[in-house]
């Protein structure tokens, strides 16, 4: 407890609660039959924890300023910081759509946390270790002797007649019987302020990763209030979870574990690499991993490594194309026979998802009370399986009562939850006529009218003493709390979880359709060490276990992004030479506008449909700048936003092995580009006016003037550089950032060679500006004249263009450190890539008297024919490399029968 | 009768295939009406994993990996059987057949739903709907133009049986394995597999258990000629459930009852609980698959038994290129 605020509260006490009130007035209620979060009993005072809250953030300000308005904007800028970090961290929720656009959108979360006091959480923990072990005991049966089927406990329909049942997991029992390793169970609170379970969550729940996310950052925005009311902390369970998942395996400590996801085009693929990279995990897709003797292996460049644990997001279906859906792309044939054979843990096995359906719940407290002669510590809302015809019987008059659930979950028999009481006559009719004809296929559960949670609004919401459109708004909550196992039979409730917020009015919880989630502060009483900072920054709480070599997937999205990164910088320094030197007052030549045009045609600066500058310059830099701004290449040019936008991808796609702020550069320069190619034109008055509108090419360019863009240029310049800093800085010299570097290497190789034949074949090295716009895209201008003074001398130019060992942009320079990043990846046994390099002449091999004497020559077609073999060997490499460490994922599965 | 099973299942492929995993049911089932005698899998190349495992209903799975290129892969079952023939008033076309009694089919529905503290029967699993043998409205309004009021259940499904026997064409080429019933109802053709799973669903639709039963059948050679080495095809039917009767086998294909020429290998909801093989191969390529399969009596006597059904006219292989 802060000394600090001790002194002062005593002084202020009366303007305390003064402003304690204030806010307490000022937020919504709850509407009626809700349980209002805030305040204690429905009355007018907050509960003491919100006044703590409240009073600490207050505490936190200046003397002077403790007021209502200036707590208010004090939270105004709290919910600031709060949006800016979900942007900084990329922190997203996708929909399908949203990711197949290439646009994820930004994870939705309040300000305000959810508090559970300590009796509450109490009755939670008992009962959400109680129910995962009743859950747990179940598939053990299911799977099993089925004697609760048999005993008519629970009806064959909703075991094996549920699509989720999974028939070739029969009969196997996993280590240590557990079958669940998370559990999660969607909890809310009624009216008498009772906690219920509304859903169980029992195949791959998600939610774990985002919860994490959520506390480092409210957290850190209210840390007085968060130490004074001795919240507890999540770290424990992470760590719970991943040692019991490694005491699961006969490897034991030594254990191999990989979070096994669907790939970026998940909905919470976010949380996949956050998650992965927190426990310290590797995060694969299945097509890097392979069964052979039943055991599973993952693809890294050093050959196959073996896995011991599998924390799946995968559904079940996806699992395995062998045994499970045939047209599963995402899935590793032979998974289940591993499994079945003991050799791989799959957290969670095979075949929970049963217990998802609605109709279960209903079964759940006499099951509880014969296998574990207990009653259930939170009951779940009452439910029922309208295939049980006694039960049909009773809801069927009163559906008004009830919403009703899909009790399958396969595409013809799952729906949207209906309300009863918000349909009309005649869909209620409708609905009575649908379960008339399939009983079985419907559930129904009591409706519950849900806990309220103070939600922020936003200053601009309201004026501050209004309690009309309040800055602090009640919203209809719901929480999802994590079991994990604890060893066998043992289990672990997360204090913590993730809270969600059903929108405005709404009364169903989603984050699908719309709704927000908010920080869960869970105060258990048990003693937290006050000493340990929250900390600073995500560090994996794991770093004792065997490291696993680079995974072929990381691998290549390394390349690319190497790749990618090297493309841009030279797209975009190819764009400034360009549109500076059809700025310039001097007169260009024929020849180095023929080179200007061919190396924008071949960089993909403009389409081909474009008049060359000779035709018309005036165009041919309108269309450039046009396309410099178009992310989709719709424009027939795939330029520098587009090029942006693949980088964007791959290290999207290698996000677990980024340090946070190069994801955040990558990210950060696409919007800030693409902002200064878009907005600052319409009020900059620089416009040049209107364009020929016969132009197709350029007919949607942006009003962007040329100073504009090269000022976006030269700003995206500047990033460029901070990003290959990064690269070269800041990463590990493991066989990832090698693959990386080459991906830079052969990318400049290939680019720059090209320059330099082109710049012969064209003879622009003929004229004075043809040559130093040579050397500028050579970023060699400064060398050049230090050396060699002013004198225009081809010998001279490709002595240090191409023949330089020291220049990093000289070719001989470029290819001798890509050979070398080779032949250190190379220790591994494959000598397939030194082979085919030992096959080559690189730059660096050249004889120089021989080159230069072949660049004097007044026939520059033996030098133009080297140059052009560099180009081609690059590709050479490039295709060298990904054959041999990355072919891997490229060839699919095909399913064969008889 | 005591019968040999000689079931070659051939893979060529255009290019190596890298790797490969298999899960094969090709093991004849040991039960009171089918002794096995003998039964042995051979596999060629060699595979570097093999794994016997029983399926959800104790029948022998076999899984097999093949981690080195192969352009081609032979997988043989050769088994021997003792088949029981059926009483003399159920043997022949289902027109003369005279099904055992059994219980009103509105009976046997309700009989499969669920009431709390019921006595358990396995049989309700079939009564489910499943991948390749769904419940839908169009089958139940396919069942009910043979159904009357209170009609026994093993009347219902011979009516059934032979509807489908009547108004379906035989046509490998119609479909494939993984055609659904509902769109085999629509064309009115198929093979087998197809027929089998239009009756399922049939039944099923009508809330009664039905399962299917992947096998081969003994054909009878035309008059005067040899018994042609692979002539014969996997056959597939169904297993109808009444609780006071048990289970009895209706071949829609052959429009009779399943007997002593019927060499069952496998139960499931539908074929795809039950493929007698099948693989995820990576690479290859397209390819071609042939499938042979030998049924003969231990000693063949070749003497023509106006009791048994005739012959399929089953395709001797078939052959797919992807």
């Amino acid at each position: 407890m802060s000394s600090f605020f001790d002194t002062d509260a005593a002084g202020g006490g009366d303007r305390v609660a003064a402003v304690m009130n204030a806010m307490a007035s000022l937020a919504k209620r709850s509407p009626a039959g809700h349980l209002d979060g805030l305040r204690v009993g429905g009355g007018d005072a907050l509960t003491p924890s919100w006044r703590t809250f409240f009073e600490k953030a207050l505490a936190a300000l200046p003397a002077s300023k403790r007021s209502v308005e200036a707590l208010l904007v004090d939270l105004e800028h709290s919910q600031a910081t709060l949006t800016r970090k979900i942007a900084d961290n990329g922190i997203t929720y996708n929909l399908y759509s949203d990711a197949m656009a290439g646009q994820a959108r930004p994870w939705s979360l309040d300000l305000l946390p959810m508090i559970i006091d300590q009796t509450q959480w109490a009755q939670i923990e008992r009962g959400v270790s109680q129910r995962a072990e009743l859950l747990n005991h179940i598939l053990a049966d299911v799977y099993g002797e089925q004697k609760l089927v048999r005993g008519g406990m629970l009806p064959t329909a909703l075991v094996q007649g549920h699509p989720a049942y999974l028939r070739p997991a029969h009969g196997i029992t996993p280590r240590g019987k557990t079958f669940l390793h998370v559990a999660a169970f969607d909890l809310a609170r009624g009216p008498d302020g009772n906690w219920w379970v509304m859903s169980q969550r029992t195949q791959a729940p998600s939610g774990l990763g985002y919860a994490l996310e959520n506390r480092m950052i409210v957290s850190r925005l209210f840390p007085d209030a968060f130490r004074t009311l001795h919240v507890d902390k999540l770290a424990e369970s992470y760590k719970t979870l991943i040692s019991s998942l490694m005491a699961h395996s006969p490897a034991g400590a030594d254990a191999r574990v990989v979070l096994l996801t669907p790939g970026p085009y998940s909905e919470t693929y976010f949380e996949h690499v956050y998650l992965a990279r927190y426990l310290g995990i590797g995060l694969v897709e299945g097509g890097y991993l392979v069964v052979r003797d039943e055991r599973v292996w993952l693809k890294t460049l050093k050959g196959l490594e073996p896995v011991d644990v599998i924390l799946r997001r995968l559904d079940d279906d996806f699992l395995d194309p062998l045994e499970l859906r045939a047209d599963s792309a995402l899935g590793i044939p032979g998974l289940l026979q591993a499994y079945r054979a003991g050799n791989v843990v799959l957290a969670n096995a095979p075949g929970t998802g049963f217990l998802e359906s609605a109709a279960i719940l209903g079964f759940l407290p006499k099951i509880c009370k014969a296998v574990m002669g207990q009653t259930l510590a939170i009951p779940s809302i009452a439910s029922w399986w309208c295939g049980e015809r006694s039960a049909l019987r009773t809801l069927m008059p009163q559906l008004n009562d009830y919403v009703l659930k899909p009790t399958f979950n396969d595409r013809g028999r799952r729906f949207v939850p209906a309300i009863g009481k918000s349909l009309s006559a005649r869909e209620r009719e409708q609905w009575t006529g649908r379960i008339a004809l399939h009983p079985e296929d419907f559930s129904a559960q009591a409706f519950l009218p849900l806990a309220h949670n103070p939600s922020w609004q936003g200053v601009r919401a309201a004026t501050p003493t209004s309690a009309v459109g309040s800055p602090i708004a009640s919203r209809a909550a719901m929480v999802r709390v994590f079991a994990v196992s604890n060893g066998p039979g043992q289990w672990h409730v997360m204090p913590g979880g993730l809270a969600r917020i059903a929108p405005e009015g709404r009364d169903v919880v989603s984050m699908y359709r719309g709704g927000s989630s908010a920080d869960m502060w869970v105060i258990t009483g048990h003693s937290t060490d006050e000493s340990v900072a929250l900390s600073p920054t995500l560090t994996p709480i794991a770093t004792h276990r065997a490291m696993l070599g680079i995974a072929s997937r990381a691998a290549e999205n390394l390349f690319w992004f190497g790749r990618y990164t090297e493309r841009l910088e030279n797209t975009t320094r190819l764009a400034r030479v360009t549109l500076e030197a059809l700025a310039s007052e001097a007169e260009e030549t024929p020849e180095t506008l023929d080179w200007l045009h061919r190396l924008a045609l071949s960089n993909g600066l403009v389409s081909k449909a474009v008049p060359s500058p000779k035709k018309s310059a005036i165009l041919f830099e309108r269309a450039l700048i046009a396309s410099l701004a178009d992310r989709t290449g719709k424009l027939g040019a795939y330029s520098v936003a587009a090029t942006l936008e693949s980088l964007r991808f791959s290290a999207f796609a290698v996000r677990e092995r980024l340090a946070l702020e190069q994801w955040t550069l990558v990210a950060a320069s696409a919007v800030e580009f693409d902002a200064a190619m878009a907005g600052d034109a319409q009020h900059s008055g620089e416009s040049r006016g209107a364009l020929p509108s016969s132009n197709v090419t350029t007919q949607q360019a942006p009003n962007v003037t040329t100073q504009q863009a090269l000022r976006a240029l030269e700003r995206l310049t500047t990033n460029v550089m901070a990003m290959t800093g990064a690269q070269t800085d800041r990463m590990t010299r493991d066989d990832g950032w090698r693959l990386l570097s080459m991906g830079r290497h052969i990318e400049r190789l290939s680019t720059l060679a090209e320059a330099l034949s082109e710049a012969f074949d064209t003879g622009a090295l003929k004229s004075d500006i043809g040559f130093s716009l040579v050397l500028g895209f050579f970023d060699s201008t400064i060398t050049y004249r230090s050396r060699y003074l002013q004198q225009r001398d081809p010998q001279a130019l490709v002595e240090l263009l191409a023949l330089d060992r020291d220049n990093p942009r000289s070719l001989a320079w470029i290819s001798q450190t890509l050979a070398s990043r080779i032949a250190k990846l190379s220790e591994t046994p494959s000598g397939s890539v030194p082979a085919m390099l030992a096959a080559l002449n690189l730059p660096h091999q050249w004889k120089n008297e021989e080159a230069m004497a072949l660049a004097g020559a007044d026939d520059a077609a033996a030098i133009i024919e080297m140059l052009r073999g560099a180009r081609l060997d690059a590709f050479s490499i490039s295709d060298a490399l990904s054959q041999r460490y990355f072919s891997h994922a490229e060839a699919a599965d095909t399913v064969v029968g008889a | 009768m005591r019968l040999t099973v000689v079931h070659e299942t051939k893979y060529e492929y255009e290019h190596a295939v890298e790797q490969a995993h298999h899960i094969a049911h090709l093991r004849p089932l040991a039960s009171p009406s089918q002794q096995l005698v003998s039964h042995a899998l051979t596999i060629e190349p060699k595979p570097e994993s093999l794994g016997y495992s029983l399926d959800s209903y104790g029948q022998q799975r076999v899984y097999f990996e093949l981690a080195m290129p192969h352009a081609e892969l032979v997988v043989t079952s050769h088994s021997e059987v003792i088949t029981h023939a059926l009483p003399p008033e159920l043997t022949g076309k289902l027109e003369r057949v005279v099904v055992p009694d059994s219980l009103p089919w509105e009976a046997v529905a309700e009989h499969m739903q669920y009431f709390a503290g019921q006595d358990f029967d396995a049989a309700r699993e079939f009564a489910q709907p499943s991948p390749l043998a769904p419940i839908h409205a169009t089958f139940a309004t396919y069942a009910s133009l043979v159904s009357t009021k209170s009609q026994p259940i093993y009347e219902l499904a011979k009516a059934l049986c032979q509807r489908i026997h009547t108004e379906f064409k035989y046509s490998p080429e119609a479909t494939d394995v993984s055609t659904e019933p509902l769109e085999a109802l629509k064309l009115k053709e198929g093979v087998c597999q197809d027929f089998a799973q239009v009756m399922i669903a049939g039944l099923r639709s009508l809330g009664l258990a039905a399962r299917y039963v992947s096998g081969y059948l003994l054909t009878q050679p035309p008059p005067g000629k040899p018994r042609l080495i692979g002539a014969d095809a996997s056959h597939a039917w169904v297993s109808v459930y009444c609780p006071k009767s048990g289970w009895l086998d209706f071949d829609p294909t052959n429009n009779c009852l399943a007997g002593e020429s019927h060499v069952k290998l496998a139960y499931g909801r539908d074929y795809s609980d039950v493929p007698p093989l099948r693989g995820i191969i990576r690479g290859g390529g397209s390819h071609t698959l042939d499938v042979a399969v030998t049924v003969s009596p231990v000693s063949d006597a070749s003497t023509p038994n106006p009791a048994l059904p005739q012959s399929q006219s089953q395709s001797q292989s078939q052959s797919q290129t992807q």
